[in-house]
């Protein structure tokens, strides 16, 4: 009875203890054997590795429960859970140590998300999208030959009129909607090398073809893929990011802009429904034009608010419910971008109900302790990956609009890393000042490098953390700081300089700031002349002038930079600069040199490269000056018309206001050259231009002016086919033909037929 | 009666308590950053030191040498006030400390050391630094459960009692186990596991305790 109680007793002990070292029994990381997550990777080609080892894992285990519960050998069965947890936590780096049993996957990644994403014709997914070698094998079936090409273009920018094959171009120039990419099929070509890049691509048995809101895309085909990790899974695919571009999408936002104008920027319903369901293919590019042009940019916001269902009039649920969506997207993207239709919501209720990002916020942060296993860039273009990416939203809603009840808060979690620190930093209050610049003085380990390379990793956050930081109370602080480094250190190169400018250009500094970063460029930074000079032409401020013009009399061969960037990136502090090389170069003298009073205003010797940066710089002493040239003679008037007429396609809203001046254009032939550039002006204005001259006297004038105006009528229509869901983007794209394999190479199918 | 074995176990605390109470306090003072569970260095040395704090005291208390043994249980008091006496005793330390961290913190001493210390967080954080009590306390009294019970539970099941080289590697292996895995890992287990799991070994090892405190052969 004694030895029976007894027992009882040790039993009861026995479980006590095994409560006890329950944390160490059933840690989490056994929990996760048992997840779905684990299971997957069993699936996923592991199993004759995983499959023992989770065997032998649970059976340790179970020794442990038995030493314990049973025999109530306390010290053995700690040892031997000890070393299991060991063996489960360290388990992944085991079996991944050798590549070849790795089990591979891919994963499709473009820098917007969403894209359809087909291979031989088997529709596999969106972007971002992850697949096993054996799930794909299972759905698709290779190819016996190359297929038809529906579209092919030439390397460089794809316009309507690229429609030839170039023979000229190699492989990887040439853009195709089919693009070969054999991944899974490295081990076919194992005996020829290692690399797939080195066999034909034309040999692959797999072509894939990737859509967006039913636009077709095109790639060139490219070799090689990073290593990455999708979502913390325990596969390492190889990461794929094809580079996709929309052979259609300019005639498509064409058709949408005309409709647009007609309306007189006042979209209809069906515009902002359009818009909205094609937001993630049309948002950068209409975002893009509505930067020049705020009507469009309202346009855009309008079409936004109708895709999330966003009014004056919501209630607190409603805004929840679109915080939700943007969250639940971030999720199921793995990405947040701080240009897209999701910033722009959380722009909504940054303005509209900051409360909501407060509350939000502390709740993420006491729901993790570790938010954010993602990349990102700060508040501009942030391009982020990663299994948290639904906390992005928030990140950037705090970025931007700075609420003062979370600053101490802030402040508390900064003790944690620089993400939070950053987002103290964003903050104009002395109390962030000091904080940076105290991570600045003091944040970088500076034990020796070999210490694990802690330097250098402290080192490569800091600089990370001042690049991207925007504050201007803060910016002399931040540039010392980066000079201090490249000075002091050598790994620290001018990449990092230039990522350091390249972040705060893209925040489009004006008034003192830019003055200042320009002064700073061009007086402290250490590179060369010429990169400087490009850095300084985006930059509008006097200082971008007067160091242009001191370096284009040293070096008047920059000046063909000057012109080439400006094209690029209008910039309005440099009209006299280019008005000054216009006058040097129609009087036949070096820049800077004096120009005879009584020089000809001829422009026989100026590039159309220098007019075209002339007719994009939109200030009052360059069109006074463009006036003059456009009065002097009919050949200035058709030089210009031209530059105008290669211009207006990209949006620059005040080369509509040529209409004015061309509209007054009596002589015939000026009035041919004009036609095309109304063409493209393309608005109500140019339209009345266009009617009013389809009554004139001369037959051709009468000719080109009736075929415009029909043009423009059936591109009413066009658009409204467009929005109404009858025409789709592709149908857009004139005259494209279709290419086929004749087994060496792809022939215009025309050609194929015509032998037959 | 109660306050001769309270005097007797805070004379043999004490020796030990002091200094640890010492290091957790200049811990707290000096910590250059904030005082967060989120920093995981932090957390580790904050978890680790109320650990070995809490078992410090349940070591001291519950490991009787045989003359104090002998006057403690020729006491006119049942086990089970013995028990709870000197189980008090115990948790009334690791309160002394938390009381002297919150002490610490909510007066400004931390803070006007670390302004002197040229640090930019404080006093701005002061209020948030005292959510660390919560996670100090839950690890001291897991530390002293943990123990208690399983000095009581070989006092019951080895015939001969423990010798100092087997107390020393019970602790470590405890440590090693308890706080280098769940206890560094902490963070990344969710808050109602680590409650959930707290609560059980609390009133467990408490029940466990008694259990063989009232079996206990002198």
């Amino acid at each position: 009875m004694m030895q029976n109680q007894s027992k009882v007793s040790r039993w009861r002990l026995n479980v006590i203890v095994f409560v006890i070292l329950l944390p160490l029994l059933l840690d989490v990381q056994l929990v996760r054997l048992f997840t779905p997550e684990y299971i997957q990777m069993m699936a996923k080609g592991w199993r004759w590795l995983g499959l023992p080892a989770v065997i032998l894992m649970i059976a340790l285990y179970a020794t442990s429960f038995i030493l314990i519960l049973w025999k109530g050998r306390v010290r053995l069965a700690i040892l031997v859970a000890f070393i299991n947890c060991i063996l489960v936590l360290f388990s992944p780096f085991l079996f991944l140590a050798d590549s070849d049993t790795v089990p591979r996957g891919l994963v499709i990644h473009e820098n917007t998300p969403g894209i359809d994403v087909f291979c031989n014709d088997v529709y596999l997914g969106k972007t971002p999208l992850e697949i096993s070698e054996e799930e794909f094998h299972r759905n698709v079936k290779p190819w016996g030959s190359p297929p038809r090409q529906k579209m092919m273009f030439g390397g460089e920018f794809i316009t309507e009129n690229t429609r030839q094959y170039r023979s000229g171009l190699t492989d990887a120039e040439l853009r195709r909607t089919y693009i070969p990419h054999d991944y899974f099929g490295n081990r076919r070509y194992s005996e020829q090398s290692r690399f797939y890049g080195d066999v034909s691509a034309f040999k692959s048995l797999y072509w894939w073809r990737f859509e967006r809101n039913g636009c077709a895309a095109v790639a060139a085909i490219r070799h090689g893929a990073i290593r990455g990790r999708l979502d913390g899974s325990l596969v390492y695919p190889q990461w794929w990011h094809p580079s996709l571009e929309y052979p259609a999408i300019r005639q498509y936002l064409a058709h949408l802009l005309h409709n647009l104008k007609r309306s007189n920027y006042q979209p209809s319903l069906e515009w902002s429904i359009h818009v909205a369901k094609a937001s993630g293919l049309l948002f950068p590019h209409l975002y893009e034009v509505g930067e020049r042009d705020s009507r469009v940019m309202k346009a855009l916001e309008m079409a936004i608010q109708t895709g999330f269902g966003i009014n004056e009039e919501m209630s607190m649920d409603a805004w929840e419910a679109v915080l939700d969506e943007v969250i639940s997207r971030s999720k199921r993207y793995h990405s947040f971008h701080t240009q897209s239709p999701e910033s722009m919501a959380m722009d909504f209720i940054i303005q509209h109900n900051p409360k909501l990002i407060e509350t939000h916020f502390l709740e993420m942060l006491s729901r993790t302790v570790d938010p954010w296993r993602v990349f990102s860039s700060g508040l501009n273009r942030s391009l982020t990956y990663g299994d948290t990416a639904e906390f992005l939203p928030l990140e950037y809603a705090v970025l931007k609009s700075q609420p003062p009840t979370l600053f101490k808060r802030l402040v508390y979690e900064s003790g944690r890393g620089e993400r939070f620190l950053s987002m103290v930093g964003n903050y104009s209050r002395p109390e962030a000042l000091r904080l940076v610049q105290h991570y600045l003085d003091k944040g970088i380990d500076n034990r020796p490098s070999t210490y694990f390379g802690i330097h250098a990793q402290s080192q490569e956050k800091a600089l990370g953390f001042a690049t991207y930081l925007q504050n201007s109370a803060l910016e002399l602080e931040l540039r010392r700081f980066v000079l201090q480094q490249a000075q002091l250190d050598s790994r620290v190169t001018d990449y990092h300089l230039r990522e350091f400018i390249e972040a705060r250009l893209a925040y489009h500094l004006t008034g003192d700031d830019a003055i200042s970063l320009a002064e700073w460029i061009a007086g402290a930074l250490p590179l060369g002349e010429n990169e400087k000079l490009r850095f300084l032409i985006r930059i509008d401020s006097d200082r971008t002038y007067r160091y242009a013009e001191d370096i284009l009399r040293s070096h008047p061969r920059y000046k063909v930079i000057v012109v080439e960037d400006l094209i690029q990136r209008p910039n309005q502090s440099l009209d006299r600069l280019l008005i000054d090389i216009y006058q040097a170069e129609s009087a036949g003298v070096k820049f800077g040199e004096i120009v005879p009073i009584t020089a000809p205003r001829k422009n026989v010797n100026v590039s159309r490269e220098l007019i075209r940066a002339m007719v994009l710089c939109d200030t009052p002493h360059m069109r006074a000056f463009l006036e003059g040239i456009w009065n002097a003679s009919d050949r200035n008037k058709i030089d210009l018309l031209e530059a105008i007429k290669v211009e207006v396609p990209r949006h620059f809203p005040h080369l509509h206001d040529w209409v004015t001046l061309i509209s007054e254009i009596e002589d015939a032939d000026t009035r041919l050259a004009a036609i095309p550039a109304l063409d493209q002006i393309d608005t109500l204005e140019s339209s009345d231009v266009l009617a009013s001259w389809t009554r004139s006297a001369d037959m051709a004038v009468k000719d080109e002016a009736e075929w415009a105006f029909a043009k423009y009528h059936e591109r009413s229509h066009k658009a409204e086919a467009l929005l109404a869901g009858g025409v789709k983007p592709d149908d857009l794209l004139v005259g494209q033909q279709a290419y086929v394999w004749d087994g060496e190479n792809y022939v215009l199918e025309e050609t194929t037929s015509r032998g037959e | 009666m109660s306050i001769e074995i309270i005097k007797i176990d805070v004379r043999k605390v004490l020796p030990y308590y002091t200094p640890s109470l010492l290091l957790i306090v200049g811990f707290v003072l000096f910590w250059k950053k904030p005082l967060a569970t989120g920093d995981l260095i932090f957390n580790l040395i904050l978890n680790l030191i109320a650990y070995l704090q809490g078992m410090v005291i349940a070591w001291r208390l519950f490991n009787d040498s045989g003359g104090t043994a002998a006057f403690i249980f020729s006491r006119p008091l049942s086990r089970k006030r013995l028990f709870l006496t000197r189980w008090c005793c115990g948790i009334s330390f690791q309160f002394l400390t938390i009381l002297a961290v919150f002490a610490v913190i909510s007066t400004g001493l931390r803070s006007w050391i670390q302004m002197l210390m040229d640090s930019p967080y404080l006093p701005m954080v002061k209020w948030y630094e005292l959510s660390i009590l919560g996670s100090f306390a839950l690890y001291s009294i897991l530390g002293y459960q943990v123990v208690m019970f399983l000095r009581l539970r070989a006092s019951i099941v080895n015939v001969r009692p423990p010798s100092w080289r087997d107390n020393l590697k019970t602790v470590l292996v405890i440590v090693l186990c308890l706080q280098f895995l769940p206890g560094i890992l902490g963070n990344f287990h969710p808050l109602y596991y680590r409650l959930a799991y707290s609560a059980l070994v609390i009133i467990l090892g408490t029940l466990g305790s008694l259990h063989c405190y009232q079996r206990t052969e002198i």
